[in-house]
């Protein structure tokens, strides 16, 4: 039952793969071509012109659409909890419990669901994606290299704006008794939201085991 | 024939570089994101830089700069 809830989301089809494939197929195939008539094609100007188009645009269009494509897929929950590093974090989302936030951001469709962990773990900045990404990047190399550490933590305490980005102005965030007062600190950034909603991902409930198995 | 000779070897990196990137795109992990990443675009791009020396290189020697 524990591992329930992450293959609910592991197994769901993937982002639309088809056009960068077959556009770095084409760009494969041009190559083949270009690469037993290079002698031939480089004596003419319509051969250089076939060159340029097949050596220079045509695998820079497929570099650009795979690019593109590996950067929506990896902002995908199914690619961050395809780690197994990343299961427990995976599990919290489906917590039956209210103080769990990415569990009630989950649960409650707050955030995308297909993007969870990506909307809540970059930063709402400029490069603030391409940050992530390299972050992410790293993650996956010390996985090969050294090994995953025993415990993970933040590069850097959990930023205010990046709850700001979507509570800021919503009436619930506003409008609650608790927030009277703090608005302006929670703001500037001199109070954490992180100082009153401390529960993290809530491993320490997960592990009990306690979910919420909406998803079929 | 130089020029084909480059363009062949300037081909080869592309090639590479795609068929990696093909493989690491129909089933993108963790893994395959770090392999796309780091051998398939910048073979790609050894490919390009390559085939864009060449050019410059006979544009310059035929002075068609």
């Amino acid at each position: 039952v524990q591992i329930l809830p992450t293959r609910a989301i592991a197994s769901r089809p993937s982002a639309a793969i088809a056009m960068p494939l077959v556009i770095a197929l084409v760009a494969i195939a041009a190559g083949f071509v270009l690469y037993l008539a290079a002698g031939r094609l480089a004596g003419s100007t319509a051969g250089r012109l076939a060159l340029l188009l097949g050596v220079l645009f045509l695998p820079l269009v497929a570099v650009v659409a795979g690019a593109d494509q590996a950067y929506r897929e990896s902002s995908s929950t199914k690619f961050c909890l395809s780690c197994h590093e990343m299961e427990d974090y995976g599990r919290s989302l489906f917590v039956d419990d209210r103080t769990v936030l990415p569990a009630v951001h989950y649960q409650k469709r707050l955030v995308d669901r297909d993007h969870a962990c990506f909307e809540c773990h970059t930063n709402y900045a400029m490069f603030g994606d391409l940050r992530a990404k390299v972050d992410g990047l790293q993650h996956v190399w010390v996985h090969y290299t050294s090994g995953p550490p025993d415990s993970f933590e933040l590069y850097e305490p959990y930023p205010n704006a990046n709850c700001l980005h979507c509570h800021d102005d919503a009436r619930g965030f506003l409008e609650a008794p608790a927030h009277a007062g703090q608005l302006e600190a929670v703001v500037a950034g001199e109070t954490s939201c992180m100082q009153c909603h401390a529960s993290g991902h809530g491993l320490d409930v997960a592990a009990e085991g306690e979910f919420w198995l909406h998803e079929p | 024939v130089n020029e084909a000779a480059r363009m062949r070897t300037a081909l080869l990196f592309t090639i590479t570089g795609l068929i990696v990137q093909a493989f690491c795109l129909y089933d993108l992990t963790p893994g395959t994101f770090l392999v796309f990443a780091l051998v398939a675009v910048p073979l790609v791009a050894i490919g390009l830089l390559k085939f864009a020396l060449t050019v410059w290189r006979v544009l310059r020697e035929t002075k068609g700069l």
